[in-house]
């Protein structure tokens, strides 16, 4: 847990400054839930340490998972499951590559689930997805506003 | 490095494009398979990282595009997937695609295999060896210019036009046509073993020298034999083996060495023939003037299915905006690298520029052919 901290110190982020845009220090270490939900320091490592980047990515998935999902009822609304699918498994990338894991977890059971054409219970999987959604967006927006702007 | 990063999603790609900055690389990035396949007509991309699934068309089939295109160089193609399995690595190692990295990608991991990608290019220096091979057996005969460069394009375009018919469609592919022009410049490295007095002779040859000349396409052929029986497996040796000494055979059976005739003469061989013949008519040489395109179509046309295959000439007639342009391309570059030589020596001797008898007779303008 040592790394949330890590991206805190400036001296230590392999790029000078960016870090230190966020004020991490105070931050409470995030409990393994929460690293289901958001692992912020998985993402940063992946942005390779700009923060910068970080929001931007957030922001824009932000903006994007409304869209995805009302094009994923539309696909279902149109009874096509490939377009759902299709969508549930380019969430489920976009989602491990935000670190999102519960919500990757969701996309891929739907997105399984569509492909294996074994019911029609999709809203269960829609529900599940929205549900690990709010979860995200919360950890998401905490991250946000603890964060100094410029 | 430059990179080419092929991903429909955007956040995706932004943080590759990023990571990829940060390691020292020059990043492009397409939204589709198709904006990627428009990208890569520049060349200017060896390293490929693209998606499995896109929308339209999928990873896969884009990498399968990339390998059936002709490139004068390998591209190193790495994919991104979520997918993991044995069948789904066996179905992307077969579109082509030379290493997977899954989603979510860790920057150290996707920094060590784009290194390995970039070891694997440096070993691809074939092409070069090759070149440089021909270049050297050429460097005697003085009077040739850019004739092997012109010679691979004219090649490359005629292979081009015929891997896309029908009749050939099985017989050649992206990688035909790929080692054509790799290949066709060493079509007369016999000429090494033709003695100077025969092959520099600035006038007609008598028939007893002329058949030492002949000579060249058995030289040739022989010493790639001996390469092709060390490593029977490299296709681009016996390509070229096969071009070397099938390059005069006629369609008609009147050529040489072995009088062979239609399609008994490999196919390589009856290409380079047309871009051979082509090129030393539109070239000046000691013993003639430059032809135009036109008059050498025409003699090209009354040798139809006596020296050339009509397979071959109807491809050159289809492309032929495509061989006067290539030909203009040379002959401009070749007029740059007179003028810029002209001008290095008129620095010690100023009266250069104003004698007319040193101005590079032997370079024609473009456009400007003697008919």
């Amino acid at each position: 847990m040592s790394t949330y901290k890590q991206w805190s110190n400036a001296e230590q982020s392999p790029t000078d400054g960016l870090a230190a845009k966020c004020c991490l220090a105070n931050f409470p270490e995030p409990s393994e839930g929460a690293l289901d939900v958001l692992n912020l320091d998985e993402l940063q490592n992946r942005c390779m340490g700009n923060f910068d980047l970080v929001r931007r990515i957030l922001s824009k998935f932000q903006t994007r998972f409304p869209e995805d999902m009302a094009e994923m009822q539309a696909a279902l609304g149109d009874g096509n499951t490939d377009q759902l699918a299709r969508i549930a498994h380019r969430l489920k990338g976009t989602a491990a590559s935000v670190s999102a894991k519960g919500l990757a977890r969701a996309a891929a059971g739907l997105e399984d689930y569509t492909r294996s054409k074994s019911g029609s219970n999709f809203t269960l999987f829609l529900d599940r997805l929205a549900s690990e959604w709010a979860k995200f967006q919360s950890e998401a927006d905490r991250v946000m506003t603890n964060c100094i702007d410029d | 490095m430059r990179i080419l990063v092929v991903d429909d999603d955007d956040i995706v790609t932004e943080i590759l494009e990023n990571v990829l900055t940060q390691f020292g690389h020059q990043v492009t990035s397409a939204r589709s398979g198709r904006e990627a396949l428009e990208l890569m007509r520049s060349g200017a991309y060896r390293l490929v990282i693209l998606d499995w699934e896109m929308e339209g068309m999928s990873g896969i089939e884009l990498c399968r595009h990339i390998r059936q295109r002709y490139s004068s160089s390998y591209v190193y193609i790495i994919m991104l997937t979520v997918r993991r399995g044995t069948q789904n690595i066996v179905e992307g190692l077969n579109a082509g695609a030379d290493d997977f990295i899954s989603k979510p990608f860790e920057p150290q991991e996707l920094g060590v295999r784009i290194r390995a990608g970039a070891r694997i290019l440096s070993l691809d220096s074939r092409e070069l060896t090759i070149f440089s091979l021909a270049k050297l057996a050429e460097s005697r005969d003085q009077e040739t210019g850019a004739h092997l460069e012109r010679i691979r394009e004219y090649s490359q375009l005629i292979a081009s036009h015929l891997s896309r018919q029908d009749k050939y469609r099985n017989q050649l592919d992206g990688e035909y046509v790929q080692l054509i022009y790799m290949t066709s410049p060493l079509h007369d490295i016999g000429k090494v073993g033709i003695p100077d007095r025969i092959l520099l002779k600035p006038g007609p040859l008598t028939p007893e020298e002329f058949e030492i000349m002949k000579q060249h396409t058995v030289i040739g052929s022989k010493t790639l034999e001996a390469a092709v029986d060390v490593h029977p497996e490299a296709k681009f040796l016996c390509m070229a083996r096969d071009i070397a000494r099938s390059h005069h055979e006629r369609f008609d059976g009147t050529g040489y060495p072995d009088g062979l005739a239609g399609e008994n003469i490999p196919l390589c061989g009856r290409i380079v023939c047309l871009a051979d013949v082509y090129d030393a008519l539109t070239t000046r040489r000691v013993y003639k003037k430059a032809y135009s395109h036109e008059k050498t179509r025409d003699m090209i046309l009354e040798d139809i299915g006596s020296h050339f295959d009509p397979d071959v000439v109807r491809a050159f007639l289809e492309n032929e905006n495509r061989f006067v342009q290539i030909h203009d391309r040379f002959v401009a570059r070749e007029e740059f690298e007179a003028m810029s030589l002209l001008q290095a020596q008129a620095k010690f001797m100023p009266e250069l520029l104003t004698a007319p008898e040193f101005f590079p007779e032997r370079v024609v303008p473009a456009g400007s052919s003697v008919s």
